[in-house]
């Protein structure tokens, strides 16, 4: 007589245990483009300290519900205001200069296929039945 | 779609919003919004050394549906100074989520916008002038515009 196995738990626990770790591997693209972007300061370079690259920063992945979330981010007011524009007092003018999003943009693809690439890693390493 | 109005292009779809926001009058009366920003709404831009109350707008999208209905946001942030002038910007930014309300116009393809996201600007650090007060409004947008539609009229 024949008998039923499977391993989907084996296969959702795996899934479920790894969307974190792909998460991270994803976000890390996504860190990483922005530091490029922000290395050579937001005006002429002159006044590029290296503080803005090193306060990009990301948070750990928290589960809210059957989803699992990270952000991407920076403490500093001085990002934000240059990302979404602000009247500058020395130049008299508008100024905006973006990094973070056309980063995003940028690296979307990327981040799907690693954050992909991770899940299957982890999804090949089950033993088959 | 047979009548090439405004969405005939992706900056005609921006004044088509951007003429809603000006010319709107809230229930119960009082000025239009155009009445109370001086200094204008200004396209991605604002003018160089601006004193007078005034909103920067712009358009971002992606395309779907084969390519035919455009599906993102109106950014819109609205500024005074100085700093004093915060009450007066966040009244104003009321009055534009009242304006976008549920609207949508379908004299020239369709335009609908649904939610948004808003935010008081913090005072930002030098270089920025902190005597500046903000509010910033994402507003949800979806359009299916002429420019496009009409390469599938019969």
């Amino acid at each position: 007589m024949a008998t039923w196995k499977t391993n989907i738990p084996e296969i959702n626990r795996v899934l479920l245990q790894s969307r974190g770790p792909a998460l991270i591997v994803a976000a890390q693209i996504l860190i990483n483009a922005v530091k490029r972007g922000l290395r050579g300061g937001y005006t002429s370079g002159d006044f590029a300290t290296g503080t803005s690259v090193n306060h990009v920063t990301r948070t750990d992945p928290v589960a809210i519900g059957d989803e699992m979330k990270l952000a991407v981010g920076t403490n500093l007011l001085y990002d934000l205001m240059w990302e979404i524009g602000h009247h500058n007092l020395y130049t008299g003018r508008y100024e905006r200069v973006e990094v973070w999003v056309p980063a995003l943009h940028a690296s979307a693809v990327q981040m799907k296929n690693a954050y992909g690439a991770y899940i299957k890693a982890q999804l090949a390493r089950i033993r088959p039945l | 779609m047979t009548k090439p109005l405004d969405t005939n292009s992706l900056l005609g779809i921006f004044r088509l919003m951007r003429d809603r926001i000006m010319n709107f009058t809230p229930q119960g009366g009082g000025g239009t919004i155009g009445s109370l920003l001086p200094g204008g709404f200004q396209y991605i831009q604002a003018a160089d050394g601006l004193k007078t109350a005034h909103a920067v707008g712009r358009l971002g999208f992606r395309r779907e549906n084969n390519g035919l209905r455009l599906e993102g946001t109106l950014e819109v942030q609205i500024y005074a100074r100085p700093r004093s002038k915060q009450e007066d910007v966040e009244h104003i930014a009321d009055l534009m989520q009242e304006a976008l309300l549920q609207w949508a116009d379908a004299r020239s393809g369709v335009v609908f916008s649904g939610g948004d996201v808003r935010d008081s600007l913090p005072i930002f650090p030098d270089p920025a002038d902190r005597e500046v007060a903000g509010v910033r409004i994402v507003f949800d947008v979806v359009c299916w515009p002429y420019y496009l539609g009409k390469y599938v009229e019969s």
